[in-house]
């Protein structure tokens, strides 16, 4: 990502001239990085599940990432008006992890009703041991 | 995905939402199998793991900081102005480096302008084995045997057929190490201020014109003996050493 887009930031300021639109080479690298991405939030969506993540947490996160997407969105807005990002990897990141809640990302609880459900408050905020050992191996 | 639309980052949940599918059931072979194909991981270094920890915030402002002067100085975005210093020393050995390593990738670039002289001429010296005159096509070439010298032993090495990969790897040699050589010889001289000649080193074709086109276009190697033979000259002038000034002389003529 970093390589990517250095070189996107290369060609902005005219230093390059590649074609991060059209070259086989670039939208293969691209869909790497953004299949790596979303294939990530799938994996981190059931480490967070098995964290005993509460809707809260669930919300919160789509929250501070949706701000994110929006503020993606104003900041190309200012530098690209023509082109802006309008739905860009963050949004789909955040609408996504929304969808993908049917799926079953806890074996044990597909019966669920949603992350909207108040069900599972007993489970409590998140045992800081397991927290911990889940972000040492998470995304 | 063939193309992308007119935006600068477009991700449609088709068919990218279903690589969030996918990675539910990596987690979950994950953590079946106790996280074994992850275990190395754990072993990466404090940074690394910092950067994955962080992953959204790192996301964000990455991009600020690698695009973030310039655009500040163009004012197309409000970011805090920061005072102009010079460029880390430490920063320019990084970007030295990397641009070093791209020539990496010219290695393999079908032969481009008169670069087939040097490999055709270093095949004809290892064939007829003459190792003092350079002949092109059986002709007298008049060129130094120089570069030649340097690129036999590397084509018999990596085989003949890669002959313009060896040539090339001279002359990406020669050109990489001039630079550090000039800063190394500067330093040396004359802390803190380069002596006129050297400051070609960083060459504008306006302020010495055969040099720079000699060392750009022909035969990096000789920019690398002449800015070498001149550095030794200054060091010699400065240090009042005779040694030197035979060294210099060897490698003007090595230029030569």
């Amino acid at each position: 990502m970093f390589v990517y887009h250095f070189a996107f930031d290369l060609r902005y300021y005219g230093v390059t001239s590649a074609d991060f639109e059209h070259d086989f080479f670039w939208l293969s690298f691209r869909a790497l990085i953004v299949g790596i991405f979303m294939a990530l939030v799938g994996v981190s969506l059931v480490l967070a599940e098995r964290a005993h993540a509460t809707p809260r947490h669930f919300w919160r996160r789509i929250a501070i990432i949706a701000a994110c997407a929006l503020l993606a969105t104003v900041a190309s807005r200012m530098l690209f008006p023509q082109t802006f990002i309008y739905f860009g990897i963050l949004h789909a990141i955040a609408v996504a992890s929304v969808l993908a809640w049917p799926l079953p990302i806890d074996r044990a609880r597909r019966s669920s009703s949603g992350p909207w459900s108040s069900s599972r408050a007993s489970s409590g905020r998140i045992r800081g041991s397991t927290r911990a050992r889940c972000r040492g191996s998470g995304s | 995905m063939t193309e992308k639309p007119a935006t600068e980052d477009y991700v449609p949940l088709a068919p990218w939402a279903g690589f969030v599918a996918m990675g539910i059931a990596a987690g979950h072979w994950l953590v079946r199998s106790g996280f074994r194909a992850i275990g190395p991981l754990a072993a990466a270094p404090a940074w690394l793991r910092w950067l994955g920890r962080h992953s959204l915030f790192v996301y964000m402002v990455h991009q600020p900081i690698l695009l973030g002067r310039p655009v500040a100085r163009r004012g197309a975005l409000t970011l805090r102005s920061q005072p102009t210093t010079k460029p880390d020393a430490r920063l320019l050995w990084i970007a030295y480096a990397v641009a070093a390593l791209s020539f990496v990738t010219t290695l393999t670039l079908p032969y481009v302008g008169e670069e087939a002289i040097y490999t055709i001429a270093a095949m004809e010296m290892k064939v007829r084995g003459e190792y003092f005159v350079n002949t092109l096509y059986g002709t007298n070439h008049g060129q130094p045997p120089l570069l030649n010298w340097l690129i036999i032993p590397l084509a018999d090495s990596f085989g003949w057929q890669h002959v313009l990969v060896a040539s090339r790897l001279v002359a990406a040699c020669a050109t990489t190490a001039t630079g550090p050589r000039t800063r190394l010889a500067r330093d040396d001289a004359h802390p803190g201020r380069a002596p006129r000649r050297l400051r070609c080193a960083r060459v504008s074709d306006e302020r010495c014109p055969p040099l720079s086109r000699m060392a750009r276009v022909h035969v990096p190697l000789f920019a690398f003996f002449a800015f070498a033979a001149m550095a030794c000259l200054w060091i010699a002038t400065v240090k009042r050493s005779l040694p030197l000034v035979w060294i210099a002389m060897t490698l003007l003529s090595c230029a030569v």
